[in-house]
């Protein structure tokens, strides 16, 4: 309790606006208590004066030998009261100060203290709140309401922001994603003509094996046979575009590694094909073991543009081959994407995950591919790195963390 | 004696359409899935009147297939190339090396065929 109350003091006497009160105070005070004493010694010693003279006038004319008083012994009573007033003024100062310092506290500085602290944990980025009970009911409680006010304000736009951030970040992605699709549709275009040379190679014989003196029954259905299996297989080349872009809901689930990969090179094949790139999942049935927590429209966008980038690298490349692997490393899996390509130069490896980098040609690359890759990443607790040497080839590491 | 031609095209569809209509318009038909496929068929020796190659091909593509036959100049037949790729300097390239016609995905048998009979006629 004692204890507690020093604090309270020393607290009080750590306010420099209360030091500077007291200090002005007290020296107003003792320079008062000065004025005072002194006019009263002089009033006193006046009375003395007079009561002495008045004394010794009586004391001849009663006729008695005067033995004069003392000087020294008057000099010596006096100093004597000097000095117990003097003490006695100085305790009351004393007296003074403390009740000021305990009311201060109490009042104001308490208050204060907590305003401060308040203050210096907000400043170093927490946003530290005064409950409702700690707030007093006068002019510091208004100023402690008002910053609450600001506070919560501040709050709600940062929580706004924050919500328009990660907004304009998704329709980033989904932007991406969507023109991925476009680049891709390309090598889908390409692709349909094949399904379309068989429906119109067929649909041309049809008409002959129709027109012939006996039809062929086996054969024309046959034909039809044909004709459909191509249709089906346009169709099945369309429904991987739409499935790829389809927005399969922001929703994080338990996924197998292998999962988003083979969707990533099922939306891919057409372009694999024309650049005429084979892809090789090593130990692909432990992939489909391998677990993650994870946006599986997002991971799959991630292996696509990797995926996707490791062929422009193998343009010129005289061995076509992406490999993807993986290890396991303290609760993470470590997914490589390799290619024997083109490689990175020195001097732009340390710019490919920023947004707008690109060395491609225009209309060939947005340069938003990698830094979106190492966006949805991030969201995922994971990250990206890379390897490479010019015309040697390039590694790309994506770390993932196990479920 | 019936003319061979060897079929090279990684689509499987795209080889039982050409071969079933080759096979019907009197020519006899040899197929390859790719391109080292296709160095595997010719490097057996087998008689081989014309090739029609498609272009994108995994592990070896049309272009490179007819670079290396032509250089290595074991081949004198001639090379039909059957493409969705529409690609100029691709196109180009495959021009370079001597083929006969470029034929482009997707196509008609007639005009193909109407092509090979400009080179293989029929006895």
């Amino acid at each position: 309790m004692s204890l507690k109350l020093i604090q309270h003091f020393t607290n009080a006497f750590r306010s420099k606006l209360f030091r500077n009160l007291a200090l002005t105070m007290a020296v107003f005070f003792i320079f008062v208590e000065l004025l005072v004493l002194v006019a009263s010694i002089q009033t006193k010693e006046i009375e003395l004066q007079e009561i002495r003279t008045q004394i010794e006038s009586e004391i001849r004319s009663s006729g008695i030998e005067l033995q004069t008083l003392n000087e020294k012994d008057i000099q010596k009573r006096i100093h004597i009261f000097v000095r117990n007033v003097t003490f006695l003024i100085l305790i009351i100062i004393l007296g003074v100060v403390a009740g000021m310092a305990a009311s201060y506290h109490f009042i104001v500085g308490r208050h204060i203290n907590l305003l401060v602290e308040v203050n210096r944990g907000t400043t170093a980025g927490q946003m530290v709140h005064i409950s409702e009970n700690q707030i007093p009911d006068n002019e510091i409680g208004e100023v402690m309401k008002g910053r609450e006010s600001i506070l919560k304000e501040l709050l709600e736009f940062q929580t706004n922001l924050e919500k328009k951030l990660k907004s304009s970040e998704d329709q980033l992605i989904k932007s991406a994603k969507l023109g991925m699709v476009g680049e891709v549709a390309s090598s889908v275009a390409h692709d349909l003509r094949n399904p379309l040379s068989v429906v119109s190679g067929y649909s041309e014989y049809l008409k002959e094996l129709v027109e012939a003196e006996q039809p062929n029954l086996i054969e024309i259905k046959d034909c039809a046979k044909k004709i459909e299996l191509a249709t089906e297989r346009v169709d099945l080349l369309m429904n991987r575009m739409n499935e790829f872009n389809h927005q399969k809901g922001s929703v994080k689930k338990n996924i197998s590694l292998y999962e988003p990969i083979s969707n990533a090179l099922l939306f891919l094949e057409s372009k694999l094909n024309k650049f005429s790139v084979k892809v090789e999942v090593k130990d692909r049935a432990s992939m489909e073991n391998q677990l993650i927590f994870a946006d599986l429209a997002k991971i799959e966008q991630v292996f696509a543009n990797l995926i996707s980038n490791a062929a422009d690298a193998l343009k010129e490349a005289s061995n076509k081959k992406i490999v993807i692997l993986t290890s396991e490393m303290e609760n993470s899996y470590m997914i490589q994407v390799q290619d024997f390509g083109s490689g990175i130069k020195k001097e732009n490896i340390e710019s490919i995950f920023d947004a707008f980098y690109t060395t491609k040609k225009v209309g060939e690359g947005t340069g938003f591919g990698l830094s979106i890759v190492k966006t949805i990443l991030e969201e995922h607790q994971g990250d990206i790195s890379v390897d490479s040497e010019v015309n040697v080839g390039t590694t790309f590491t994506i770390r993932l963390p196990q479920v | 004696m019936r003319k061979t031609i060897l079929v090279v095209d990684d689509d499987e569809a795209v080889r039982n359409l050409l071969q079933t209509r080759l096979e019907k318009s009197n020519y006899n038909v040899l197929i390859a899935a790719n391109g080292l496929h296709a160095v595997q068929v010719i490097g057996t020796g087998a008689k081989i009147d014309l090739m029609i190659s498609d272009v994108n091909m995994p592990g070896m593509t049309g272009v490179q297939l007819v670079e290396k036959l032509f250089s290595e100049s074991k081949s004198e037949f001639p090379v039909i190339m059957l493409s969705a790729n529409r690609d100029r300097d691709i196109v180009i390239r495959a021009a370079k090396t001597g083929i006969v016609e470029y034929i482009l995905k997707p196509f008609k048998f007639i005009e193909i065929l109407e092509k090979i009979q400009k080179y293989l006629p029929l006895d």
